[in-house]
């Protein structure tokens, strides 16, 4: 199978795991693409996970002050949902 | 702490709003100045006069021509220049290796550029760019209705209005007397290739977004936009072009490209078409999620008075009233078919 782009990968990652904070799931991707640690890299990410909520394929649930230091504590985590149109994507553009 | 992060949330959504207006601002000014090279290159050699004037059917070769090194320009600059300096060759790479997500950019591609594009380009070159950035904008409204079939999107009544309100102006902007009186004087024979043109833009365009979108969805669009172009530009030289080719001959085939390749206003133009138009679709994706798609696309409606602005500062082009007054209702019948005001972050699909 063809290795999914980020944004893709990102999604995907909410197929087994349905609910996720955000900083949960950038930190996987980043650390299969050996980029930890590296803020473009980790604000587009970010990024994507707004777009993939915009087109909503995923729906943010909660929001609390990021406590993880990713992003900094004067930033905000969310935490989201995959929802059905979201779960209907992976099944079909990326399996 | 509660009030922190509400205090937190607040100074993200107002960032986001303010990006998303600028990028979605930046979209619509680049689009309207796009027109503008659009109109430019009917205007000297080698395309527009040495291989676009013959027979009422002479602007074809020109549109087809136009369009061909529009898309291949696109895709090799986005490609080089957008992918590259945002480092995401890598990710390049990954979708047009991905089968499904190749599948329907080049599908919603074949809707964008040969009829969609193409179209936009008999237009201008038949009748003229205002009218060809006009009757563009009825794109929003076959996108919608095709939207509400293909991919569940809502179709509110706000919607519906907004549809009627963007035909009324449409109507306007086509001005069916003189269509009418285009098509049947045989003084002006050939005219009828533009208003063909206008609704292969339309139809093309409407179609484009909504199967674009399916891979648009799941992939970034700094990438897939850059490989829906390669991909098009790969179908214009290995299909498209040969096929032009067997109908003009391989004369003026080869003449039109070098005569083309060679001439420094052509691929200054080119390249500052690419810089505008091209530029123009990656800043719309990046309004998207920052400010919700109705938004955006109410905003970047704004293209079409700009670029008849610009087309009357730099072209001095002859704009006709009932255009001007039918863009400006179809750019209001746009605003209401999209703008929402309870959400900043609205979806836009229904459950």
């Amino acid at each position: 199978m063809v290795e999914l782009s980020i944004k893709s990968q990102m999604l995907y990652y909410f197929k087994d795991q349905p609910e996720m904070w955000e900083n949960d799931c950038i930190s996987k991707v980043l650390e299969r693409d050996g980029k930890v640690g590296n803020n473009y890299w980790t604000w587009t990410c970010r990024f994507y996970l707004m777009e993939l909520s915009t087109n909503g394929l995923l729906s943010p649930m909660e929001q609390k002050l990021d406590d993880s230091g990713m992003f900094g504590e004067s930033h905000s985590l969310t935490r989201y949902s995959l929802t059905d149109y979201g779960r209907y994507k992976i099944e079909t553009m990326l399996e | 702490m509660m009030s922190d992060i509400n205090q937190v949330l607040a100074t993200e959504k107002k960032n986001k709003v303010r990006w998303g207006f600028i990028w979605a601002l930046v979209c619509a000014l680049f689009w309207g100045l796009g027109y503008v090279p659009l109109n430019l290159f009917w205007g000297f050699d080698p395309i527009g006069s040495q291989y676009g004037i013959e027979g009422s059917t002479g602007y074809i070769f020109a549109s087809i021509m136009l369009t061909a090194f529009q898309i291949i320009f696109f895709g090799v600059f986005l490609t080089l220049i957008w992918s590259g300096v945002s480092g995401k060759l890598n990710e390049f790479k990954r979708v047009i290796l991905n089968k499904k997500a190749v599948k329907w950019l080049l599908i919603g591609a074949l809707f964008g550029g040969p009829c969609a594009i193409m179209g936009n380009m008999l237009a201008t070159g038949y009748i003229g760019a205002g009218f060809a950035a006009g009757t563009a904008l009825l794109c929003t409204a076959v996108g919608a209705l095709v939207g509400r079939v293909m991919n569940r999107e809502k179709l509110s009544i706000k919607a519906i209005v907004g549809i009627v309100v963007i035909l009324v102006g449409g109507i306007l902007i086509v001005d069916p007397s003189q269509m009418i009186a285009d098509i049947t004087n045989p003084s002006t024979d050939g005219m009828i290739w533009g208003y063909i043109g206008a609704l292969m833009s339309m139809i093309g365009w409407g179609f484009e977004g909504n199967i674009a979108v399916r891979t648009l969805d799941v992939t970034d669009a700094d990438v897939s936009l850059p490989v829906r172009f390669a991909l098009e530009g790969l179908v214009w030289i290995l299909i498209l072009l040969p096929i032009t080719t067997c109908f003009v001959g391989v004369d003026t085939m080869g003449g039109a490209i070098t005569d083309s390749l060679t001439s420094i206003p052509f691929v200054y133009w080119m390249f500052i078409l690419v810089l505008s138009l091209g530029f123009c679709y990656a800043a719309q994706y990046k309004a998207f999620p920052l400010i919700g798609v109705g938004r955006t696309l109410s905003l970047n409606s704004l293209y079409v008075p700009i670029s008849l602005v610009a087309l009357f500062i730099f072209m001095g082009a002859d704009l006709g009233l009932l255009m001007v007054i039918g863009t400006i209702i179809a750019v209001a019948g746009v605003f209401v078919m999209y703008w929402e005001s309870d959400s900043l972050a609205d979806s836009t699909r229904g459950d």
